[in-house]
């Protein structure tokens, strides 16, 4: 008997135990109320090359910061390879992309991307420069010591670490054919820690990344030339008044307050310039004489890719 | 009563196991599934015919104990069975936290370890007989976990089913005779290359009437989004949140169904269930699930039945046994779905296809003229599962996209044909065609998939009015938007109703004035625009509601046909009213601005809550009442909401 009165009662306490729990309760709202999700997103997607690992609290900053400046709500997505962003780009699943030059100058040519903005470096101007790493403790001094020795580059479609790096070398008159080895790496990370783990005898990769390894035995060999940062890009048809204000309030980040930003990512925290498309040319000239003979899209397979 | 009580006692002993084996594992898998599975509780009826037959076991080796040690021995087994079988699914549960379980589960060795230490205690405690104490007890056990595993299954079966959308006959008598029927097919990711891919002579010789648009784009490769621009024809201009747009698209003013409505079309909606909300102006709808719901049964059983032994198998040699074709049969992306704890029936195509069949067996019953008929089928969108004949396994299977895409124009080639039979194709308007692309590129003739998004290539096929089946498909080389839906069916209805014979619908202008109530005015200058019209005289005036340089009005009104004027008026809104005794905007500032002001201008604060919130950082402001441009003077309560941070 004791089994039937048990029964129903522990049917009664446990039952609901494992329901599935609905959205939190929300608190009333009037007509009267407006809130933040009443307003437009907008996503910005940034390149990253593992974006199980990926943190996004160095760039939210950045997000919190557009959506208190904007009638927007700014998001930022991640993804791994810039073909990719360049797809979501043309198909409207992000409305600003983070691209490298390359990349900017294929959504440029296949339907008509143009530039918003580009980011400011420590010394507050919107360049960036390909360096050539080595280990500390390595003999070599200059470009030419190169010849014979095992370098790796980045991506094919990465602008310093494999456009402008081909380039330097050229200027350097160090032939390609020259070099011991060279190998491409999906990203400059991969770069910097094939050449500080004795892999490789130098890589290139971005300045950011370099400066970001310089504590861990890396040293730079090789500075190039200023060129151009990295655009922020949309479509050519986003409305102008959202492509004004997402242009606007970036602008508007203080260079002189960059301290107070400490927990920025390194490569926004300084703030932006204007973009353009004339701003890059220079790149358009180093590619028409690249050795691969690229004009709008240089993926010039040299070497094996890892 | 003691006799009784005995019996039940040993029946509620011997309840654990099965429970444990069968109910407990395959109830989790349920209730964190189930919306997946169509709130199909069937699928669990094999595990609940499984624990009967293990019970049966158990009260075998029960009766039969006492005559012979190895019914002891295998009644032993039985009961220390859930309880080992409890441990195996805790430890298992542990791998990746407690280092050296993983030892357990993937290895040989390992494996070897379960069955072992079953035969060694079985062997240890079968010397005894279970003694009455202990078989009590476990019959409590027993008793609190059926009532918790029973419970468990009552509420969720209870609580939770399949949002119903109501269904209202269709009134095939009061169909308006004068208007003709119009058929609306949307194909989810069918991309041009796919049809272009399916195309021969004898599929163009049978699309005879219709003009196919290679040049056709779509506006978004999301189908929400994508679909907002169909029902309303204009494009998102950030104006608002975009689920306020897509529904916007679908139960205002702007949307085509509201104008078909006001021209008394039935309106039918042959849907997956993903459209739930979006459905206010239709007067039946069908969702494929329910169209299917014998055939889902089947397939919704047997992922399950694969999810549950997933779950409890030993890693081991899951996937191997769980691939090979005597077992599971399953694929490599069925095992990359499993790993993520959920297989997924892989039924939208396949619900698509019967549903989409079970429209052709209505469509000989119903009216003639006044409908206007929606088919969404999430074909040839992935998974792939159908052949090029649209037939299926119920099983794990894989086809690929150029079958699917075959399948697709069988399903459009089965429904001209059935038009034609009917003796209502030439009076019909049909709309096919894609809410975006797929993967899939055209390199040196053949259809290769790649890496990148989805294109907006998408598939548009228009069999204008009064067009007949003579000669063969028509290629056009005009370059289209699914923009031009709305203005394609206004224009072809009001052509039909005028009697008048003119351009291609799809080249008409200034057939009706757009809507243009809550646009932005350069949304309205361009929808304007896009319809033959431009801007008249704009007058603006303060509005609390309205967001700034939204329109509050128009002249001539929304959905008057072939206008005179082909300047349209709008009042706009310049924002809401700023100056003193007037709330300003604090959304998305900092709460400092809010104390601040509020202390200037000695108000007091009525509430303000931190709350979590997963886009505001710490001190945003993400909501206040009253709203901006309201007068903050009299008794008004001041409430704000600020994100807690994460």
């Amino acid at each position: 008997m004791t089994l039937f009165v048990l029964a129903p009662v522990a049917v009664i306490s446990l039952a609901g135990c494992k329901q599935v729990v609905g959205e939190d309760s929300t608190l009333a709202r009037s007509a009267n109320t407006v809130l933040l999700a009443d307003r437009a997103f907008f996503n910005v997607t940034f390149v990253h090359p593992d974006i199980q690992v990926i943190r996004t609290r160095y760039r939210q900053p950045l997000m919190d910061y557009l959506t208190a400046n904007t009638p927007y709500v700014g998001r930022a997505l991640f993804n791994t390879g810039s073909e990719r962003t360049l797809g979501m780009l043309e198909t409207r699943m992000t409305d600003v992309a983070d691209l490298e030059v390359v990349s900017y100058f294929d959504a440029h040519r296949k339907f008509g991307a143009v530039p918003l903005v580009r980011p400011l470096n420590r010394d507050g101007e919107p360049v960036s420069h390909s360096v050539f790493v080595t280990r500390q403790d390595s003999p070599l001094e200059n470009l030419s010591d190169l010849e014979g020795r095992s370098l790796a580059l980045g991506d094919f479609h990465s602008t310093l670490s494999n456009l402008v790096a081909r380039h330097e070398l050229i200027r350097a008159g160090v032939e390609l054919d020259a070099i011991g080895s060279i190998e491409h790496f999906d990203n400059d990370e991969a770069v910097a820690t094939a050449v500080l783990e004795g892999r490789f005898d130098a890589g290139a990769v971005a300045d950011l990344v370099a400066y970001q390894h310089q504590d861990e035995g890396l040293r730079a060999l090789h500075v190039s030339d200023p060129v151009p940062s990295a655009p922020w890009v949309v479509r050519h048809d986003l409305p102008a008044r959202v492509v004004d204000t997402i242009r606007e309030a970036p602008l508007a980040i203080d260079f002189e307050e960059a301290d107070d930003r400490a927990d920025w990512e390194e490569g926004i925290r300084y703030g932006f310039a204007p973009a353009t498309d004339a701003d890059y040319d220079p790149i358009r000239e180093i590619m028409k004489t690249s050795p691969t003979g690229c004009e709008g899209s240089c993926h010039g397979p040299i070497g094996a890719r890892r | 009563m003691n006799t009784l009580n005995r019996y039940l006692t040993l029946i509620f002993s011997l309840l654990p196991t099965p429970l444990l084996l069968f109910v407990s594992s395959a109830s989790d898998i349920y209730v964190k599934n189930q919306s997946l599975l169509q709130y199909q509780y069937q699928v669990l009826t094999p595990f609940a015919k499984l624990s009967l037959l293990t019970l049966l076991v158990g009260l075998i080796c029960s009766a039969l104990s006492r005559y012979h040690g190895v019914f002891r021995f295998l009644l032993w087994a039985y009961y220390l069975l859930g309880p080992l079988f409890l441990l195996f699914a805790f430890f298992r549960s542990l791998q990746g936290t407690l280092p050296g379980v993983e030892v357990l589960y993937t290895t040989t060795a390992g494996m070897a370890f379960w069955p072992l230490l079953l035969l060694v205690a079985t062997l240890i405690l079968s010397r005894r007989a279970l003694s009455p104490q202990v078989l009590q007890a476990v019959a409590g056990f027993g008793v609190i976990l059926f009532a918790y595993e029973g419970g468990v299954l009552f509420y969720n079966i209870w609580t939770y089913s399949s949002p119903e959308i109501p269904a209202i006959e269709t009134r095939s008598q009061t169909a308006p005779s004068d208007l003709p029927n119009i058929y609306h097919f949307i194909f989810d990711a069918y991309q041009t290359d796919l049809l272009e891919h399916t195309l021969n002579d004898e599929a163009k010789k049978q699309l005879a009437g219709f003009v196919f648009f290679p040049e056709n784009k779509a506006e978004w490769a999301s189908t929400p989004m994508s679909l907002a621009t169909i029902f309303s024809g204009r494009d998102y201009l950030y104006d608002r949140p975009s689920g306020d747009y897509i529904a916007h698209a679908f139960t205002s003013e702007a949307s085509f169904l509201y104008w078909l409505k006001s021209k008394s079309y039935q309106t039918v909606a042959y849907i997956p269930n993903a459209w739930s909300g979006r459905v206010d102006f239709f007067d039946r709808v069908v969702q494929h699930d329910d169209a299917a719901m014998d055939e889902l049964l089947l397939m919704n059983s047997e992922a399950f039945w694969n999810l549950w032994i997933y779950g409890n198998s030993p890693a081991l040699l899951r996937d191997t046994v769980m691939k090979s074709s005597w077992f599971a049969g399953l694929n490599d992306d069925d095992l990359e779905n499993l790993r993520n704890g959920r297989l997924l029936p892989a039924s939208w195509t396949v619900t698509s296809s019967i549903g989409f069949q079970r429209m052709m067996e209505e469509e000989r019953d119903l009216s003639p003229h006044g409908r206007y008929t929606l088919v969404h089928v999430i074909i040839p969108h992935y998974p792939l599962k159908l052949r090029a004949d649209c037939s299926y396994d119920v099983g794990s299977s894989k086809t690929e996209a150029i079958e699917q895409a075959h399948c697709a124009q069988k399903l459009i080639l089965d429904f001209t044909n059935l038009l034609k039979d009917l003796g209502r194709f030439d009076d019909s308007l049909i709309l096919i065609h894609g809410d975006h692309g797929g993967p899939h590129r055209t390199r040196n003739g053949e259809l290769v998939a790649t890496d990148r998004s989805r294109s907006l290539d998408s598939v548009m096929l228009v069999k204008p009015l009064g067009a007949p089946s003579e000669g063969e498909l028509e290629i056009s080389d005009l370059r289209t938007s699914i923009l031009m839906i709305p203005r394609v069916i206004v224009s072809s209805v009001a052509d039909a109703s005028s009697g008048r014979s003119t351009d291609a619908p799809w080249n008409r202008l200034r057939v009706f004035v757009p809507p243009l109530e809550g646009e932005l005015i350069e949304s309205a200058e361009l929808i304007l625009k896009r319809n033959g019209f431009s801007l008249g005289e704009v007058r603006r005036v303060e509005h609390n509601l309205y967001a700034e340089d939204a329109v509050i009005s128009q002249e001539p009104p929304a959905y008057e046909m072939d206008p005179t004027a082909n300047k349209v008026a709008v009042v706009v809104s310049s924002g809401p009213p700023v100056g003193p005794n007037l709330m300003p905007n604090f959304v998305g500032r900092d709460v400092v601005e809010v104390t601040e002001w509020l202390e200037r201008n000695q108000l007091p604060i009525s509430s303000i809550h931190e709350v979590p919130h997963a886009i505001a950082p710490k001190g945003m402001v993400v909501s206040q009442s009253p709203r901006a441009g309201f007068r903050t003077d009299g008794d008004v309560e001041f409430a704000f909401e600020v994100g807690k941070g994460n």
